[in-house]
């Protein structure tokens, strides 16, 4: 995770500039007149799918955004957009991430189970007041692991260890997104309206 | 005396926490305290001059080499409170009797605590706890050295080496791991602070970055507008809208706090020229 330092993240950067430019490019290919929220609609699109793109879903939540982007709303700019950028076809992401999902509900079902009985046996044993604190802390992190799962794409689907390890590589890419949102949208009010090229 | 290399080898080993609560849990066991006086010679002793039968209830039940099938069942000191599952590393190995038997590694400890010292994270040594079949078996390092991701756990004194708490242990390890990686990425974010803080931390950042995205292709949305139609009076309702829904998200990420702040960003001075980083 360290080794992802200044030349990684610039090259990451320029991947996501491309695939987001291209994803721009079908959009506004399909259609010359968007209205207000199609087009914000299009820019967040396109900036999501290049940025899970950019990690070849290799990473779980890659693969759950783009899931989540394809079963929103399948029209043709949308697919194609996929498509295009990602290399893949529609289906296998919704398909794939689905399948999965349902195995690793089924071993946490099995484990809250296994769960629920450990704590009937501790109560039964009889703990001290000290173990009150403890819990209460063990109450909060669970309340925010919980929150943390509905932030993370795909989070709901995933243990404590590799939720933190998705965390971590969302993070990253979502900082390379906005860096470059952020550099882009600077460049736009910058450039007279003639010279303007891309948007 | 061997004792003594083996318990120094054993303390430097994984630095984890919670020796207290596997000695409690050992205390359900019976047949492990032979006087409960010192704890510190119990995993020693009761686990070295163990009859064969009361073995039994401490061996794994015959499951695919996964030492970590049942982390859920004796966890005691969930600190994080995360739901553990078996770790992905472990490959259902062939060596099944190599992880069921439990003995001390007493014949080569220097050796030993050197190779695992010098393996990967991922290889960790497992000392089992009494002998399987009755007798004292070496430690099965050159069995498991293979290329595989496979996870052996040294026990370290005082602490119970039973293979539920090996795991336990082996998990918490690598969410520490994980959260220090974290804390480096996070801004705000201490390992002072409890699990629930930076967790809270995190949550924070995650969800400013998010509106960040949000903004930023709303301001994109009107910048792209406002050049299309370039003489329309349309343009400017839009970027009136534009700078409403910068106030929202200012809203947001100010009652959200730190995060905002530190990064820097100045939502809503339009045009502004951005930080650069």
């Amino acid at each position: 995770m360290k080794a992802r330092m200044p030349n990684s993240s610039a090259l990451m950067k320029q991947e996501f500039l491309k695939k987001w430019i291209k994803g721009l490019q079908i959009f506004s290919n399909f259609k010359k007149e968007m209205t207000i929220f199609e087009r914000k609609k299009a820019i967040k699109l396109s900036a999501d799918v290049a940025i899970a793109s950019t990690r070849n879903a290799a990473t779980h939540w890659s693969r759950a955004l783009m899931a989540d982007v394809s079963t929103d709303d399948t029209n043709d700019a949308t697919k194609s957009v996929v498509e295009q950028i990602s290399g893949r076809k529609v289906e296998n992401y919704s398909s794939s991430s689905s399948s999965k999902g349902l195995m690793i509900t089924c071993s946490n079902k099995i484990l809250r189970r296994s769960r629920v009985a450990s704590r009937r046996q501790r109560r039964r044993a009889g703990v001290g007041t000290s173990v009150k604190a403890c819990s209460i802390a063990k109450k909060l992190v669970k309340n925010r692991t919980r929150v943390l799962k509905s932030l993370v794409p795909g989070g709901q689907e995933m243990d404590g260890v590799c939720l933190i390890k998705e965390t971590l590589d969302y993070i990253a890419s979502l900082r390379v997104q906005v860096d470059v949102m952020r550099h882009l949208a600077a460049a736009a009010e910058r450039l007279d309206p003639p010279q303007r090229s891309i948007l | 005396m061997a004792d003594q290399y083996f318990f120094q080898n054993i303390k430097q080993s994984f630095s984890l926490s919670d020796i207290d609560s596997n000695i409690e849990f050992m205390n359900h066991f019976p047949g492990l305290n032979p006087g409960h006086q010192d704890t510190s010679d119990l995993n020693f002793h009761s686990f070295m001059g163990f009859p064969h039968d009361n073995i039994n209830f401490l061996q794994l039940p015959e499951f695919p080499g996964n030492l970590e099938n049942f982390p859920g069942l004796f966890s005691h000191d969930e600190n994080t409170g995360i739901p553990p599952v078996p770790v992905p590393n472990i490959s259902n190995d062939n060596n099944h009797q190599d992880r069921k038997r439990k003995s001390m590694d007493i014949s080569t400890p220097e050796s030993s605590s050197a190779n695992s010292f010098s393996s990967s994270d991922k290889r960790i040594r497992t000392t089992n706890a009494a002998a399987g079949r009755g007798k004292k078996v070496k430690s099965t390092e050159k069995k498991d050295e293979k290329s595989r991701e496979v996870i052996h756990v040294r026990a370290k004194r005082g602490q119970a080496t039973d293979s539920h708490s090996l795991a336990e242990r082996v998990r918490r390890g690598k969410i520490n791991e994980r959260l220090r990686c974290l804390q480096d990425i996070v801004p705000g974010c201490y390992k002072t602070m409890g699990m629930a803080v930076m967790l809270d931390q995190i949550i924070n950042y995650v969800q400013s970055l998010q509106n960040q995205v949000e903004f930023l292709s709303m301001k994109l949305t009107a910048a792209s507008t406002f050049y299309d139609f370039n003489t329309d009076t349309d343009a400017i309702d839009t970027l009136q809208r534009a700078k409403a829904s910068e106030a929202l998200k200012i809203e947001n990420a100010a009652s959200q706090g730190l995060p905002s702040a530190q990064l820097g960003l100045n939502f809503g001075y339009y045009p502004q020229l951005p930080h650069s980083k």
